[in-house]
């Protein structure tokens, strides 16, 4: 089964309308959802070749909304669904957090910010950094540790 | 509402959006300017695939949404999910 989604460059659609077209759409399992200033999105699902469920969306979902796609997208459903449930922001971590995963304090954390090749944080908010804990993790496999103080030069 | 998307309603409510049930038993969802975005159907027809579409639609009109937490994580795992 092919999951088909259609950018169609028009106003927003109110509720009753959009759920009307769905209710049209029902043997797609279509879902209709505005794009606030980017128009309109319409996902529905078809069987057999991805080009012709492609083509049969498009030629439904146009002549309802009397107008051809901008963007169309054709995907298997299983990889559609999955990618749904993917969320929009990474892992995070604050000072405490890299300090434990790295072992050492806080205080090191923020010396080890100078150091080249530690990530850069997200966001630098009032209460500290906020870096992303996979930038981090990667960090902890490559740091070289460098125990002890450093030689009196 | 349908129990599906309980979480994500709350979810949603508790960034700023609007999430109203229509007579019908129809749930829409609003964004924070008030903008209508999409709607999930009292009993969809395929559960699976509407909530994935909603989920990408409020994605797509700005909703974040987080990765698990561990306590999440840990309980999935429980679950066998």
């Amino acid at each position: 089964m092919w999951a088909v989604t259609m950018t169609f460059d028009i106003e927003p659609l109110d509720p009753d309308t959009a759920e009307q077209l769905e209710d049209t759409l029902s043997d797609h399992d279509a879902t209709i959802a505005n794009l606030p200033g980017d128009g309109v999105t319409v996902t529905m699902y078809d069987s057999g070749d991805p080009i012709k469920a492609a083509a049969t969306a498009r030629d439904a979902a146009s002549s309802l909304l009397g107008t051809e796609p901008v963007a169309l997208t054709v995907e298997d459903e299983e990889r559609h669904i999955n990618h749904a449930s993917r969320p929009t922001l990474p892992r995070m971590m604050s000072a405490p957090e890299v300090a434990e995963l790295l072992g050492v304090s806080r205080q090191r954390v923020h010396q080890l910010r100078a150091t080249p090749t530690f990530p850069a944080p997200l966001y630098e908010l009032r209460t500290g950094p906020i870096w992303d804990a996979a930038a981090i993790e990667h960090f902890a496999t490559t740091w070289e540790r460098k125990p002890g103080r450093p030689r009196a030069s | 509402m349908n129990n599906d998307i309980k979480d994500l309603a709350d979810w949603a409510k508790s960034q700023g959006w609007t999430v109203t049930d229509t007579t019908k038993g129809y749930t829409r969802f609003f964004n924070p300017d008030g903008d209508y975005i999409a709607t999930y159907p009292a009993t969809p027809s395929n559960p699976r695939r509407r909530m994935a579409d909603l989920t990408v639609a409020l994605k797509r009109a700005g909703l974040q949404v987080p990765p698990p937490s561990k306590k999440e994580l840990r309980s999935r795992r429980k679950e066998g999910k």
